[in-house]
Protein backbone atom coordinates (compact mmCIF):
# COMPACT_ATOMS: atom_id res chain seq x y z
CA UNK A 1 0.00 0.00 0.00
CA UNK A 2 1.21 3.49 -0.87
CA UNK A 3 2.45 5.69 1.95
CA UNK A 4 -0.30 7.65 3.69
CA UNK A 5 -0.22 11.43 4.07
CA UNK A 6 -1.98 13.50 6.72
CA UNK A 7 -4.61 14.43 4.10
CA UNK A 8 -5.23 10.74 3.41
CA UNK A 9 -5.69 10.23 7.15
CA UNK A 10 -8.25 13.03 7.28
CA UNK A 11 -10.20 11.51 4.40
CA UNK A 12 -10.10 7.95 5.74
CA UNK A 13 -11.20 9.22 9.11
CA UNK A 14 -14.16 11.06 7.56
CA UNK A 15 -15.16 7.91 5.67
CA UNK A 16 -15.09 5.90 8.92
CA UNK A 17 -17.18 8.56 10.66
CA UNK A 18 -19.83 8.38 7.97
CA UNK A 19 -19.98 4.60 8.23
CA UNK A 20 -20.28 4.84 12.00
CA UNK A 21 -23.05 7.41 11.94
CA UNK A 22 -25.10 5.06 9.80
CA UNK A 23 -24.97 2.41 12.50
CA UNK A 24 -27.70 2.11 15.07
CA UNK A 25 -26.72 3.63 18.43
CA UNK A 26 -28.19 0.74 20.47
CA UNK A 27 -25.13 -1.40 19.79
CA UNK A 28 -23.83 -0.22 23.15
CA UNK A 29 -20.52 1.36 23.90
CA UNK A 30 -17.47 0.12 25.74
CA UNK A 31 -14.40 1.74 27.24
CA UNK A 32 -11.22 -0.22 27.90
CA UNK A 33 -8.60 1.48 30.07
CA UNK A 34 -5.21 -0.21 30.25
CA UNK A 35 -2.84 0.58 33.15
CA UNK A 36 0.42 1.90 31.72
CA UNK A 37 2.47 2.61 34.82
CA UNK A 38 6.03 1.33 35.11
CA UNK A 39 4.65 -1.86 36.68
CA UNK A 40 2.18 -2.37 33.83
CA UNK A 41 4.75 -1.74 31.12
CA UNK A 42 7.23 -4.13 32.77
CA UNK A 43 4.54 -6.83 32.82
CA UNK A 44 3.79 -6.35 29.13
CA UNK A 45 0.81 -3.95 29.12
CA UNK A 46 1.84 -2.55 25.74
CA UNK A 47 1.32 -5.97 24.17
CA UNK A 48 -2.00 -6.16 26.04
CA UNK A 49 -3.07 -2.78 24.64
CA UNK A 50 -2.04 -3.86 21.13
CA UNK A 51 -3.96 -7.14 21.53
CA UNK A 52 -7.15 -5.24 22.49
CA UNK A 53 -6.73 -2.97 19.45
CA UNK A 54 -6.14 -5.91 17.10
CA UNK A 55 -9.04 -7.98 18.43
CA UNK A 56 -11.49 -5.06 18.38
CA UNK A 57 -10.35 -4.08 14.90
CA UNK A 58 -10.46 -7.61 13.48
CA UNK A 59 -14.05 -7.99 14.70
CA UNK A 60 -14.94 -4.54 13.31
CA UNK A 61 -16.43 -3.49 16.63
CA UNK A 62 -17.59 0.11 16.65
CA UNK A 63 -18.09 2.29 19.73
CA UNK A 64 -15.16 0.84 21.66
CA UNK A 65 -12.84 3.43 23.12
CA UNK A 66 -9.28 2.56 24.18
CA UNK A 67 -7.71 4.64 26.93
CA UNK A 68 -4.52 4.51 28.98
CA UNK A 69 -3.97 5.37 32.60
CA UNK A 70 -1.18 5.16 35.16
CA UNK A 71 -0.77 2.51 37.85
CA UNK A 72 -4.02 1.44 39.55
CA UNK A 73 -2.11 0.12 42.54
CA UNK A 74 -2.46 -3.53 41.56
CA UNK A 75 1.21 -3.88 40.63
CA UNK A 76 1.19 -7.54 41.69
CA UNK A 77 -1.39 -8.38 39.03
CA UNK A 78 -0.30 -6.36 36.03
CA UNK A 79 -1.18 -5.94 33.24
CA UNK A 80 -4.51 -4.52 34.39
CA UNK A 81 -7.45 -3.30 32.37
CA UNK A 82 -10.62 -1.56 33.47
CA UNK A 83 -13.58 -2.42 31.29
CA UNK A 84 -16.73 -0.30 31.26
CA UNK A 85 -19.62 -1.61 29.20
CA UNK A 86 -23.11 -0.13 29.20
CA UNK A 87 -25.44 -2.14 31.42
CA UNK A 88 -22.67 -4.17 33.06
CA UNK A 89 -20.71 -3.73 36.29
CA UNK A 90 -17.45 -1.86 35.92
CA UNK A 91 -14.65 -4.41 36.20
CA UNK A 92 -10.91 -4.19 36.74
CA UNK A 93 -9.24 -7.24 35.29
CA UNK A 94 -5.76 -8.34 36.39
CA UNK A 95 -3.08 -10.51 34.77
CA UNK A 96 -4.41 -9.46 31.40
CA UNK A 97 -2.02 -11.12 28.97
CA UNK A 98 -2.74 -10.60 25.24
CA UNK A 99 -4.64 -13.90 25.33
CA UNK A 100 -6.83 -12.72 28.22
CA UNK A 101 -7.35 -9.39 26.41
CA UNK A 102 -8.78 -11.25 23.42
CA UNK A 103 -11.00 -13.27 25.77
CA UNK A 104 -12.28 -10.06 27.39
CA UNK A 105 -13.25 -8.70 23.96
CA UNK A 106 -14.97 -11.95 22.98
CA UNK A 107 -16.76 -12.59 26.29
CA UNK A 108 -17.20 -9.31 28.18
CA UNK A 109 -17.57 -6.81 25.34
CA UNK A 110 -19.35 -8.96 22.76
CA UNK A 111 -21.35 -11.47 24.84
CA UNK A 112 -21.77 -9.52 28.06
CA UNK A 113 -20.22 -12.26 30.23
CA UNK A 114 -17.51 -11.66 32.82
CA UNK A 115 -14.09 -13.31 32.55
CA UNK A 116 -14.19 -14.75 36.05
CA UNK A 117 -10.60 -15.75 36.76
CA UNK A 118 -9.21 -12.25 36.34
CA UNK A 119 -11.58 -9.97 38.26
CA UNK A 120 -10.53 -7.32 40.80
CA UNK A 121 -13.41 -5.16 41.90
CA UNK A 122 -11.61 -1.84 42.37
CA UNK A 123 -8.17 -0.16 42.41
CA UNK A 124 -5.90 -0.84 45.41
CA UNK A 125 -7.21 0.76 48.63
CA UNK A 126 -4.17 3.03 49.07
CA UNK A 127 -4.61 4.83 45.78
CA UNK A 128 -8.34 5.58 45.94
CA UNK A 129 -8.83 9.29 46.60
CA UNK A 130 -11.53 9.99 49.18
CA UNK B 1 13.54 -4.21 33.91
CA UNK B 2 11.61 -3.52 30.75
CA UNK B 3 11.63 -6.11 27.99
CA UNK B 4 12.55 -3.73 25.19
CA UNK B 5 13.71 -0.19 24.46
CA UNK B 6 10.27 0.92 23.26
CA UNK B 7 8.85 0.11 26.70
CA UNK B 8 11.48 2.37 28.29
CA UNK B 9 10.53 5.19 25.91
CA UNK B 10 6.85 4.69 26.78
CA UNK B 11 7.62 4.87 30.50
CA UNK B 12 9.89 7.92 30.32
CA UNK B 13 7.59 10.00 28.11
CA UNK B 14 4.63 9.06 30.36
CA UNK B 15 6.67 10.61 33.22
CA UNK B 16 6.82 13.89 31.28
CA UNK B 17 3.06 13.82 30.70
CA UNK B 18 2.43 13.13 34.38
CA UNK B 19 4.79 16.00 35.27
CA UNK B 20 2.26 18.35 33.61
CA UNK B 21 4.46 19.11 30.62
CA UNK B 22 2.84 21.25 27.94
CA UNK B 23 5.48 20.46 25.35
CA UNK B 24 7.53 17.28 25.07
CA UNK B 25 10.12 16.56 22.41
CA UNK B 26 11.02 12.91 21.85
CA UNK B 27 14.09 12.50 19.65
CA UNK B 28 15.04 9.11 18.31
CA UNK B 29 18.28 8.73 16.40
CA UNK B 30 19.35 5.34 15.12
CA UNK B 31 22.87 5.71 13.70
CA UNK B 32 23.10 1.93 13.08
CA UNK B 33 25.63 1.52 15.88
CA UNK B 34 23.70 3.17 18.71
CA UNK B 35 20.05 3.93 19.33
CA UNK B 36 19.97 7.38 20.93
CA UNK B 37 16.86 8.60 22.71
CA UNK B 38 16.23 12.05 24.19
CA UNK B 39 13.12 13.23 26.01
CA UNK B 40 12.87 16.90 26.78
CA UNK B 41 9.91 18.43 28.62
CA UNK B 42 8.76 21.66 30.18
CA UNK B 43 7.05 19.93 33.11
CA UNK B 44 7.42 20.52 36.83
CA UNK B 45 11.11 19.53 36.90
CA UNK B 46 12.99 18.63 40.08
CA UNK B 47 15.35 20.31 42.51
CA UNK B 48 18.90 18.99 42.92
CA UNK B 49 18.02 16.89 45.92
CA UNK B 50 15.12 15.10 44.21
CA UNK B 51 17.19 14.64 41.07
CA UNK B 52 19.77 12.64 43.04
CA UNK B 53 17.07 10.44 44.53
CA UNK B 54 15.29 9.48 41.30
CA UNK B 55 18.10 7.07 40.52
CA UNK B 56 17.18 5.16 43.68
CA UNK B 57 14.61 2.40 42.99
CA UNK B 58 13.24 2.84 46.50
CA UNK B 59 12.39 6.51 46.02
CA UNK B 60 9.15 8.01 44.69
CA UNK B 61 7.57 11.43 45.20
CA UNK B 62 4.85 9.72 47.25
CA UNK B 63 1.98 11.49 45.50
CA UNK B 64 0.47 8.56 43.64
CA UNK B 65 0.90 5.93 46.33
CA UNK B 66 1.25 7.63 49.66
CA UNK B 67 2.57 4.65 51.58
CA UNK B 68 4.64 3.00 48.86
CA UNK B 69 8.37 3.39 48.44
CA UNK B 70 9.25 2.26 44.96
CA UNK B 71 9.96 4.24 41.80
CA UNK B 72 11.38 2.01 39.11
CA UNK B 73 11.06 4.07 35.92
CA UNK B 74 14.45 5.82 35.87
CA UNK B 75 16.32 2.93 37.61
CA UNK B 76 15.14 0.63 34.79
CA UNK B 77 16.70 2.95 32.19
CA UNK B 78 19.97 3.09 34.11
CA UNK B 79 20.03 -0.67 34.62
CA UNK B 80 19.47 -1.32 30.91
CA UNK B 81 22.10 1.16 29.70
CA UNK B 82 24.67 -0.14 32.20
CA UNK B 83 24.13 -3.68 30.96
CA UNK B 84 24.88 -2.97 27.34
CA UNK B 85 27.58 -0.34 26.92
CA UNK B 86 25.01 2.44 26.76
CA UNK B 87 24.84 5.86 28.36
CA UNK B 88 22.39 7.75 30.53
CA UNK B 89 22.11 11.36 31.61
CA UNK B 90 19.42 13.38 33.29
CA UNK B 91 19.19 17.08 34.01
CA UNK B 92 16.34 18.98 35.54
CA UNK B 93 15.42 22.44 36.79
CA UNK B 94 12.54 22.86 39.20
CA UNK B 95 9.54 24.51 37.48
CA UNK B 96 11.33 24.53 34.14
CA UNK B 97 11.55 20.95 32.98
CA UNK B 98 13.59 17.80 32.61
CA UNK B 99 15.85 16.35 29.92
CA UNK B 100 16.67 12.65 29.81
CA UNK B 101 19.09 11.24 27.26
CA UNK B 102 20.11 7.63 26.90
CA UNK B 103 21.64 5.37 24.33
CA UNK B 104 22.07 1.65 23.82
CA UNK B 105 24.70 -0.15 21.78
CA UNK B 106 22.77 -1.99 19.06
CA UNK B 107 25.63 -4.43 18.51
CA UNK B 108 25.98 -5.43 22.15
CA UNK B 109 24.63 -8.89 22.86
CA UNK B 110 23.06 -7.71 26.13
CA UNK B 111 21.03 -4.93 24.51
CA UNK B 112 17.31 -5.69 24.67
CA UNK B 113 15.39 -5.65 21.39
CA UNK B 114 14.24 -2.23 20.17
CA UNK B 115 10.59 -3.28 20.15
CA UNK B 116 7.86 -1.56 18.19
CA UNK B 117 8.71 2.16 18.21
CA UNK B 118 5.82 3.02 15.89
CA UNK B 119 3.06 1.64 18.12
CA UNK B 120 4.85 3.22 21.10
CA UNK B 121 4.65 6.62 19.38
CA UNK B 122 0.96 6.04 18.60
CA UNK B 123 0.22 5.13 22.23
CA UNK B 124 2.03 8.22 23.52
CA UNK B 125 0.18 10.45 21.07
CA UNK B 126 -3.07 8.97 22.40
CA UNK B 127 -2.23 9.34 26.10
CA UNK B 128 -4.96 11.43 27.76
CA UNK B 129 -4.21 15.06 28.58
CA UNK B 130 -3.52 18.42 27.03
CA UNK B 131 0.06 18.42 25.83
CA UNK B 132 2.07 18.78 22.67
CA UNK B 133 4.34 15.89 21.75
CA UNK B 134 6.80 16.32 18.92
CA UNK B 135 8.57 13.19 17.71
CA UNK B 136 11.77 13.59 15.71
CA UNK B 137 12.89 10.27 14.25
CA UNK B 138 16.18 10.08 12.41
CA UNK B 139 18.29 7.31 10.90
CA UNK B 140 21.31 7.38 8.60
CA UNK B 141 18.87 7.28 5.67
CA UNK B 142 16.67 10.23 6.56
CA UNK B 143 14.38 11.73 9.14
CA UNK B 144 10.81 12.75 9.83
CA UNK B 145 8.99 14.81 12.39
CA UNK B 146 5.42 14.49 13.58
CA UNK B 147 3.43 16.44 16.15
CA UNK B 148 0.50 15.37 18.28
CA UNK B 149 -1.41 18.49 17.18
CA UNK B 150 -1.25 17.62 13.48
CA UNK B 151 -2.09 13.97 14.11
CA UNK B 152 -5.10 14.80 16.31
CA UNK B 153 -6.16 17.45 13.80
CA UNK B 154 -6.23 14.81 11.05
CA UNK B 155 -7.78 12.00 13.10
CA UNK B 156 -9.99 13.77 15.63
CA UNK B 157 -8.87 11.55 18.49
CA UNK B 158 -6.65 8.58 19.18
CA UNK B 159 -8.97 6.62 21.43
CA UNK B 160 -11.06 5.14 18.68
CA UNK B 161 -9.58 1.84 17.47
CA UNK B 162 -9.89 2.77 13.79
CA UNK B 163 -7.98 6.03 14.46
CA UNK B 164 -5.27 4.12 16.32
CA UNK B 165 -4.89 1.75 13.34
CA UNK B 166 -4.75 4.65 10.86
CA UNK B 167 -2.12 6.48 12.92
CA UNK B 168 -0.07 3.28 13.10
CA UNK B 169 -0.28 2.82 9.34
CA UNK B 170 0.71 6.45 8.74
CA UNK B 171 3.76 6.40 11.02
CA UNK B 172 4.79 2.95 9.76
CA UNK B 173 4.90 4.51 6.28
CA UNK B 174 7.10 7.35 7.51
CA UNK B 175 9.43 4.88 9.26
CA UNK B 176 9.70 2.63 6.18
CA UNK B 177 11.10 5.57 4.20
CA UNK B 178 14.05 6.05 6.52
CA UNK B 179 14.89 2.44 7.33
Amino acid sequence: MAKLTLDDLRKLRDDKRQQMSKRAPEEGSAVVIVGMGTCGIAAGSKQTFDAFVEEIDSRSLQNVVMKQTGCMGLCHSEPTARVVVNGMPEIIYGNVTPEVARKIVQKHIIKGELVNDHIFDKPAADIIKE
Amino acid sequence: MHANISDIVLDIVANSIEADAEKIILSIYNDSKFLNIAVEDDGTGMDENTLKKVKDPFFTDGKKHVSRKVGLGIPFVIQTTELCNGSFEISSVLNEGTVIKFSVDLENIDTPPTGDLVSTIVMLMGYPGQFELIVKYKTINGEFEISRTELLDALGDLEDVSSIKLADEYITGLEEDIK
